[in-house]
C-alpha cells in the first residue's frame, strides 16, 4: 500500500521543551535495617551513610562491594514500600498480597531483616520526623550492623 | 405415522417464527437482531469480527451474524468470547469488550429463539477503516510507513527474529495521536516490535546477511568503506543521553490494535533524535509458503493535544526470592558464546536464570519509579506461552499500595494493552510494581515442553518479562524517558 498523503504538518515541540528536572531523586543509602512495632510494623533504616542521587537500574556486583565496605553513618530514614523485600509472610501480611499471592507463589526476598546491614535504592521523600525511602532495591550486606 | 410428523413439521414451521417475533430476554428487552442484539454485537465483536482483521469471519450484519448464532452463544456463554482477563475486582478499564451477565442472557434468549431479525431496520454500521486499520473512528492513517520489501517464509522455515533498518521519513519531532503496526500476514507473524535508532558509527544500510548464516537482504547495517570518524563527531551521534532515550515506536503483537492516546494527548515520534526505524521481525511457518510487509499507520495529533504520553519501563527487578545484581560485564566474545548456549535474545532480561523444567511458580518482579507527579494512564504485560499471571501494584509515598491491574489467567493469542478508564493520579515518589509468575508445568496447557528449561528471548519457545505503563505527566516536566 502506498503511503497516504500527509495531511497536517508536524509541529516541533522541542522548543516548548524545558529541562526535565525531578520533583523526586532516587538514592541509595547504607544502614541498619530496624523494624518498628505496629500493624502494619514501620521499618526504618538508622546508622545509615547520606542519601546519595542515583538511577534507575540494577546495583553492579562492584557497586555492592563498594557499599559493603562503607562505615555506616548517623541519617534516619523510615523505609516504604516494604513488602516485596519481606520474607515470604511478611509479604503477605502487607496491603492486598495475600489476595493474589500465596506463600508457594510469593516473590519475597528476605533481604530486609532487622539487624542486618544493608544497601537500599528507592525515591527518597521528604517527610516528618524523618525522610522516607519508597524502596526499589534491597540488597543485604551482612548479618550485623556492627 | 406420516401425517403426525407433517402436522409436527407444520407446526414448527408455523410456531418458529412467531417465538421469533416474541423473543424476549429475561429483562423482557426485544432479543432480536435489530432490537439490539446486533448492536451489541457490532459494539463488541466487531472490532476484530470485520474483513482484515484477526477473527476468522465477519459479523457486521444480520446476514453475516445468523449463521455464527449458535457458536455466539457457546463462546460467550463459556466466556471465550470477547476475549478480556483482567480480574474485575481490580480496576476498570475502558477498552474492556466483555459482557455483563444480562447481555449475555440476552443474546442466548435470541440464539434460543431462533436468532431472528426482528422488525425494522439493523443498526448502523460503525465506520471501519477500508484498508483495515482499527482506529475507532474509522480514519485512514495520516501516514503510513511501508516496510519496502516483502519477506518470504517458507513453509516450514524456523528462523530467529531478527532486524531489518529502514530510513525515518521525517526530519523533525512529530506528534502523533495513534500509531499501529500490521503485520501484513496474520498468520505467518509471530511478532513485530519497532524502535527509533541511530545506526551505530561506521555503519550505513546495505546488503548482508539477516542474521548470522540468513539470507541475504537489504536494509541491514554494514560496514561504511567512506566512513570516516573525524567527520562523525555530529552532536547526533556521539550523544549518549539521546541514545538512551530509546525510542519505543510501536508493535505488532496478538491481539492488538492501534494505539489511540485518549483525547488532549499525544505522542511524540523523535525524529529530532532518530534517524531510522529499526524493524524486530519475527516469523513463524505456517506449513505453505507466505510473504509479509508490515507497516506502521501514523495519525497526527490534533492541535489540542498538548499533554505527552510516556513509557515507563522497570528497571529494577527480584526473582525467585532473589535480588537481581549485575555480573561485570561480559566481552564481546563471552557474549556471543552465551548466546549460542543460552539463546539470550535482544539483550532482554539476561539477569533472569532459565525457569527450570516443571517449575509451576517460577517467578519475576520489576520495578519502576514515578520521579513526578504523574497519571497512570494504561498497562501492557507481554509474555510467551508459559506466562500464568500477571499483577500491577502502585506503591504511594506514604506506604499504601493499590493494585492497579491482575491478569490472572494470561493468554499469548490476546496480549492487551489495558487502558484504565479513570486514570489514576500517581504522587512523585511512587513505585509501580510488576508481579508475574510463569508456569512451566504440565499443567500449563500452553507449554509446549514442560521438561525443558526456559531460557530468555523473543522466541516463543523461550519467554520474556515485557512490562510498560503508559503515563502523562505535567507539561513542565513531560521530559520522559
Amino acid at each position: 500500500m502506498a503511503a497516504a498523503a500527509v495531511v497536517v504538518l508536524p509541529l516541533s515541540l522541542a522548543a516548548q521543551e524545558k529541562e526535565k528536572k525531578n520533583q523526586v531523586e532516587i538514592v541509595k543509602a547504607v544502614g541498619c535495617a530496624e523494624s518498628a512495632a505496629g500493624n502494619p510494623p514501620s521499618w526504618w533504616l538508622k546508622r545509615a551513610t547520606e542519601t546519595e542521587v542515583t538511577r534507575q537500574g540494577v546495583f553492579t556486583q562492584p557497586q555492592v562491594d563498594e557499599a559493603m565496605a562503607l562505615e555506616l553513618g548517623g541519617a534516619e530514614y523510615q523505609l516504604v514500600g516494604v513488602a516485596d523485600f519481606l520474607d515470604a509472610d511478611g509479604l503477605l501480611a502487607w496491603g492486598q498480597r495475600a489476595e493474589f499471592t500465596t506463600r508457594e507463589q510469593a516473590n519475597a526476598t528476605g533481604e530486609l531483616r532487622a539487624g542486618h546491614k544493608v544497601l537500599v535504592k528507592g525515591l527518597r521523600i521528604e517527610a516528618e520526623p524523618a525522610p522516607r525511602i519508597n524502596l526499589m532495591v534491597v540488597v543485604g550486606l551482612a548479618e550485623s550492623c556492627e | 405415522m406420516k401425517n403426525i410428523a407433517l402436522v409436527a413439521l407444520l407446526i414448527a414451521v408455523i410456531a418458529v417464527p412467531v417465538l421469533a417475533a416474541n423473543a424476549k430476554d429475561v429483562t423482557g428487552h426485544d432479543a432480536t437482531y435489530n432490537g439490539g442484539v446486533g448492536q451489541l454485537l457490532l459494539d463488541n465483536c466487531a472490532g476484530c469480527h470485520r474483513a482484515n482483521q484477526i477473527a476468522p469471519m465477519s459479523l457486521l450484519s444480520y446476514g453475516e451474524t445468523r449463521p455464527w448464532a449458535r457458536a455466539i452463544k457457546s463462546a460467550i456463554v463459556k466466556k471465550e468470547m470477547p476475549p478480556w482477563f483482567a480480574d474485575p475486582r481490580y480496576g476498570k478499564f475502558r477498552n474492556d469488550k466483555s459482557l455483563s451477565q444480562e447481555q449475555i442472557d440476552t443474546i442466548v434468549a435470541w440464539v434460543d429463539a431462533g436468532a431472528p431479525e426482528g422488525e425494522g431496520t439493523g443498526p448502523e454500521v460503525p465506520l471501519f477503516s477500508a484498508e483495515g486499520w482499527s482506529h475507532p473512528s474509522g480514519r485512514e492513517p495520516d501516514y503510513v510507513i511501508e516496510f519496502p520489501i516483502d519477506w518470504h517464509v517458507g513453509a516450514m522455515e524456523e528462523a530467529p527474529n531478527f532486524n531489518l533498518y529502514t530510513p525515518l521519513p521525517f526530519d523533525e519531532e512529530i506528534r502523533v495521536e495513534a500509531m499501529e503496526v500490521r503485520s501484513g500476514n496474520i498468520a505467518a507473524t509471530h511478532h513485530i516490535t519497532t524502535r527509533l535508532v541511530n545506526l551505530p558509527s561506521g555503519k550505513k544500510l546495505g546488503r548482508g546477511a539477516a542474521w548470522p548464516g540468513g539470507p541475504l537482504t537489504d536494509y541491514v547495517p554494514v560496514d561504511d568503506p567512506d566512513f570516516d570518524p573525524e567527520a562523525d563527531k555530529t552532536e547526533r551521534s556521539s550523544d549518549a543521553a539521546t541514545r538512551a532515550r530509546g525510542g519505543g515506536f510501536g508493535a505488532y503483537i496478538p491481539g492488538t490494535a492501534a494505539r489511540v492516546t485518549p483525547s488532549g494527548q499525544m505522542r511524540k515520534i523523535r525524529a529530532d533524535l532518530f534517524d531510522y526505524v529499526v524493524w524486530n521481525l519475527h516469523y513463524q511457518a505456517t506449513g505453505q509458503e507466505e510473504t509479509a510487509r508490515p507497516e506502521i499507520g501514523i495519525w497526527y495529533a490534533k492541535d489540542d493535544a498538548t499533554t505527552v504520553a510516556e513509557t515507563m519501563v522497570m528497571r529494577e527487578y527480584t526473582s525467585e526470592g532473589k535480588q537481581l545484581i549485575a555480573p561485570p560485564p561480559l566481552t564481546p566474545a563471552e557474549r556471543a558464546a552465551l548466546r549460542k548456549t543460552r539463546q539470550i535474545g535482544q539483550g532482554l532480561n539476561p539477569l533472569l536464570d532459565p525457569i527450570p523444567p516443571g517449575d509451576a511458580d517460577w517467578t519475576v518482579t520489576g520495578i519502576g519509579a514515578f520521579q513526578n507527579d504523574a497519571v497512570l494512564q494504561s498497562l501492557l504485560v507481554h509474555a510467551h506461552v508459559r506466562g500464568e499471571d500477571f499483577t500491577y501494584v502502585l506503591t504511594y509515598p506514604d506506604g499504601r499500595e493499590q493494585v492497579v491491574l491482575r491478569v490472572p489467567n494470561y493468554d499469548f493469542d490476546w496480549q492487551f494493552r489495558y487502558e484504565l478508564d479513570e486514570p489514576i493520579e500517581v504522587p512523585a515518589g511512587s513505585t509501580l510494581k510488576m508481579i508475574a509468575r510463569y508456569d512451566n508445568s504440565p499443567d500449563n496447557p500452553l507449554n509446549p515442553a514442560p521438561h525443558k528449561e526456559v531460557y530468555w528471548s523473543e522466541q516463543s519457545w523461550d519467554d520474556m518479562f515485557l512490562t510498560t505503563a503508559s503515563y502523562t505527566e505535567d507539561a513542565g516536566n513531560a521530559g520522559g524517558e
